[in-house]
């Protein structure tokens, strides 16, 4: 089998390891060969997203020093991390002799984790089993930029034991939004509160998602309100 | 130049607040409302595709079809007046009343936009907003805070205290008796007008017409009962044609409220022509650029191309928090998160293009699918580039951005900054932090870093 | 600022455009009359029919007494199905809703035509999709008999059923040429306005009846 290049994320590598080592196992059941290209770091997204072009570029070129030089598909477990370097990578480094053809190259190796697994693989059940009932939390940039709708609810639908529910306005934000959350913490906690108040109405037993960031936030907010619910990286959830 | 936390003072006392509370009730309705229309349409992507390409379109060919529009509207016997700005343009209108001294409106984003009823006001001439929520607002002394709905923030109880207090009406909550009231009271005003001002939905440009779309009828009492019409245009509004036109219908009032038409669709084609019964005697349309000109052709172009149905407003996490007030510009929601500072400036809306998640379900809905979060990031851009950023986050990301172009450095603090984490942890959470990492856990507490980061999990894997 | 002004700066002000062509939305197969009857009680109005040409006069006559209105306003187009005279002869009086020209007696007209008045129209078209009909202005078709009125009866032949607004539209490139006002009905008037509670009849007519004529 292939080897794919494994592009951990920032957040993962320093706030959730459990979720890169789920994600090694995930791809090794899937059959692949996993490499971690070494001195990875961060895509440069939260300076994109903050209008801080020359910061962004900077990690942008180191990213890409990183990962060009690999072979086979770059998997990246968020949907968000795989948007910015799919689409946002090239746009900026357009016109950079260097770097624009290299962003180029790297995007279209790109995927993100579920559709990778079935789009790419054609997996749809990874033998894995987590009893109890579950909602799912589809992060924006995964579920509007990248279309990622049905790979991640195709994966949960093999899972023995899982029984998902569906949280009133699922596909709504949480409020995360990178920088968002810093600068506009209370409105942040806003939009967080009305959708773990719908989580909770669905009393499940965990709580899944595709980004590591989105799912901090969540983790954070459920832990204020005393809940129990599970807070786990669709990674974790089918490495089991 | 504006601080991109300045949204945050204006929208932090409305959370929470029962204002709030009705605009989420409200925008999920409309929200619900529009899935139900469109899942009923055969293929609404397909004319949303249209609508999009229509629009686009004429905005690449502005001149040309405003030229147009003019030679057709003069036609049909109606007077073109052009306005660069909002002064000039309030100066236009001024004039055309002249001497009349009471003037009905009907709902116009763009003669808010110019503060066209305090120009009216200071030159004696009494203004009346005649769309029922806007009235109400007019009333009240408040801006409106929803596109198409303007006091969706009020009650019904805060409405009837206010009719009782400026109508001396019986003090009532029944949402259809203050209708009757606000239709009686208005009804009156309707007959005595000597003016009619209207904004316009769309201009056609093959006939001159302009078109209203309203559900109320006073679009339509507003542009034929008084003697003469003025309808005030954002520059950008046309469609080339007929054909067009009924495209963008199509797709406007289904995103709006879920209706598969607004109950006026209403086209004016120049004044009352000869042998007709009625219509004004005068019609004058005063197209305005106020900032919008120096869009087209640059990235932000396709801004312009919004038809003003609201649909982002009401599936926006931020709007439905605190709805349009919190925006400090008469545009609000995504659509003005954008068009405010792109059009009006950064200097004083810089804030706005900071107000999103970026979560992107703005551009899901649009019918004319406007890449909201591509400008929103544009403007963000811009607004870098001028220092508009708290200095703290300016320099945290900068170092942030070294360290990770530089992997020793980047373990390094990367290792400090998790052991800072797990030092303030108790039983797995953070729930305080100092400085600016303090608003995050405000709002919710950090789950503690595991000892050992996943690359050097790895690498010991890797030698296991 | 002028006109020559204001476009000239626009980029590429002195090129032609051609549109890109348009494409009518494809709706499924439907019995038309059946359909725009139920859009149209969708949003609130009355079908009535479809009726014989000649029962169209009684019908109306009943819708007005209905009401309880004394006074109507119509369009001259709907004296061929003999309204006015059945109204006339049960006593109903005919207010015209011709304005003039002069200003004074403009507002006393309007004041007229404002009261407890039935509105009498005919229709150019009727779409199917949306429940809706459409009103060409012109002489003898008077706009304020289908918007100051408490009561908005409507006589539409079934011929002039088109599928939506598009449809229309495109077969009708000239609808608005040579008129001031096409205006397209779809319900009573209507508001949302306070906390959302629907409410009929804000500003113009309460009722809409729309009496199909085959």
């Amino acid at each position: 089998m292939a080897v794919v290049q494994l592009f951990a994320t920032c957040l993962v590598d320093w706030l959730a390891p459990q979720v890169g080592d789920a994600t090694v196992m995930v791809l090794e059941k899937a059959g692949c060969t996993v490499a971690v290209p070494a001195g990875q770091t961060c895509c440069g997204q939260p300076a994109y997203n903050a209008g801080l072009e020359p910061q962004a570029r900077r990690m942008a070129a180191h990213t890409l020093d990183v990962l060009d030089g690999t072979q086979g598909p770059v998997v990246v477990p968020s949907g968000s991390c795989a948007d910015m370097l799919i689409h946002h990578l090239p746009e900026l480094m357009a016109g950079d002799e260097k770097y624009e053809p290299m962003a180029l190259r790297v995007a279209a190796r790109v995927r993100e984790l579920t559709a990778f697994l079935v789009d790419d693989l054609g997996v749809h059940d990874l033998e894995a089993a987590s009893p109890g009932k579950a909602v799912f939390h589809p992060s924006c940039h995964g579920l509007r930029n990248l279309g990622l709708r049905q790979q991640p609810l195709t994966l949960l639908d093999g899972v023995e034991g899982l029984e998902l529910v569906s949280q009133e306005g699922r596909e709504e934000c949480c409020g995360f939004g990178g920088l968002f959350s810093l600068e506009l913490p209370e409105m942040s906690e806003a939009i967080l509160n009305a959708k773990l108040d719908s989580i909770e109405d669905c009393h499940p037993d965990q709580l899944i998602g595709v980004d590591v960031s989105c799912l901090l936030h969540m983790a954070g907010g459920l832990h204020r309100r005393g809940s129990a619910i599970q807070v786990r990286h669709i990674a974790e959830v089918l490495g089991g | 130049m504006i601080s991109p936390v300045a949204f945050r003072g204006r929208a932090a006392p409305l959370i929470g607040s029962p204002q709030a509370a009705a605009v989420e009730r409200g925008t999920r309705r409309f929200s619900s409302h529009r899935a139900e229309a469109v899942a009923e349409y055969p293929d609404f992507d397909a004319m949303r595709r249209q609508a999009r390409e229509i629009r686009l379109h004429t905005l690449s060919h502005l001149g040309h079809y405003l030229g147009e529009f003019a030679a057709n509207c003069e036609a049909a016997g109606g007077r073109m007046h052009w306005a660069g700005d909002a002064e000039e343009a309030v100066s236009i209108i001024c004039g055309l009343v002249g001497s009349r001294r009471l003037a009905v409106k009907a709902k116009s984003m763009v003669t808010e936009e110019i503060e066209l009823n305090h120009g009216l006001e200071a030159a004696g001439v009494e203004v009346v907003e005649t769309d029922l929520g806007e009235f109400i607002a007019q009333l009240a002394g408040e801006r409106p805070s929803h596109i198409i709905a303007p006091v969706l923030h009020k009650t019904a109880v805060e409405i009837g205290l206010l009719f009782a207090d400026k109508l001396g009406s019986p003090n009532t909550s029944d949402s259809s008796e203050l209708n009757q009231i606000a239709r009686r009271h208005l009804r009156r005003i309707f007959l005595e007008a000597d003016v009619g001002i209207s904004g316009v939905n769309l201009g056609v440009a093959s006939t001159g017409s302009i078109v209203t779309v309203t559900n109320e009828g006073n679009g339509r009492l507003v542009t034929t009962l008084p003697r003469v019409h003025i309808a005030v245009m954002g520059m950008e509004r046309l469609v080339p044609g007929i054909a067009e036109l009924g495209v963008v219908l199509e797709v406007l009032a289904r995103s709006a409220t879920g209706q598969r038409l607004s109950a006026y669709t209403n086209l004016v084609t120049g004044p009352r022509q000869p042998g007709e019964a009625d219509g004004p005697d005068e019609l004058h349309i005063v197209v305005v650029d106020n900032g919008r000109s120096q869009l087209l052709g640059g990235p932000l172009e396709e801004i312009l191309a919004c038809i003003r149905c609201g649909a982002c407003l009401n599936v926006c996490p931020v709007f439905k928090q605190v709805g349009g007030h919190a925006y400090g510009s008469v545009y609000s929601g995504p659509v003005g998160a954008v068009f405010a500072p792109a059009v009006f400036g950064l200097d004083e809306h810089g804030d706005l293009p900071f107000a999103s998640t970026l979560c992107g379900a703005c551009k899901e809905v649009c019918p004319i699918g406007i890449d909201i979060p591509r400008m929103l990031l544009e403007l963000r851009r811009r607004s870098a580039e001028l220092g508009i950023h708290p200095r703290w986050l300016e320099f945290g990301l900068d170092t942030f951005s070294r360290a990770a172009s530089l992997p020793s450095l980047w373990s390094a603090g990367g290792s400090s900054l998790t052991g800072f984490l797990r030092m303030r942890a108790i039983d797995g959470w953070v729930e305080s932090l100092p400085g600016p990492a303090g608003d995050w856990t405000m709002a919710r507490a950090l789950g503690a870093p595991p000892k050992k980061r996943f690359q050097a999990r790895w690498r010991r894997r890797g030698k296991g | 600022m002028e006109k020559a002004e204001f476009i000239g700066r626009l980029p590429r002000a002195q090129e032609p455009a051609t549109a890109p062509p348009t494409h009518l939305p494809r709706f499924e197969q439907v019995d038309s009359i059946v359909q725009f009857a139920a859009r149209l009680r969708s949003v609130d109005g009355h079908d009535h029919g479809p009726v014989r040409p000649d029962q169209v006069a009684g019908l109306v006559h009943d819708l007005v007494e209905a009401a309880e209105l004394e006074a109507f306003v119509c369009w001259n187009d709907v004296e061929r199905y003999g309204v006015v005279a059945r109204l006339e002869s049960a006593g109903a009086r005919r207010v015209s809703g011709d304005l003039g020209s002069d200003d004074g007696g403009r507002k006393q007209r309007l004041g007229a035509l404002a009261g407890r008045v039935a509105g009498i129209t005919g229709a150019d078209a009727g779409l199917v999709e949306s429940g809706s009909i459409v009103l060409r202005s012109g002489p003898g078709r008077p706009r304020s008999a289908s918007l100051l009125a408490e009561t908005h009866i409507v006589i539409l032949p079934v011929v002039r059923l088109f599928r939506s607004l598009p449809h229309y539209l495109a077969q009708h490139p000239g609808a608005v040429g040579g008129i001031s006002n096409l205006v397209v009905v779809t319900g009573p008037s209507r508001t949302g306005d306070i906390e959302q509670q629907l409410t009929l009849g804000v500003h113009g007519p309460q009722a809409l009846h729309v009496v199909l004529v085959s």
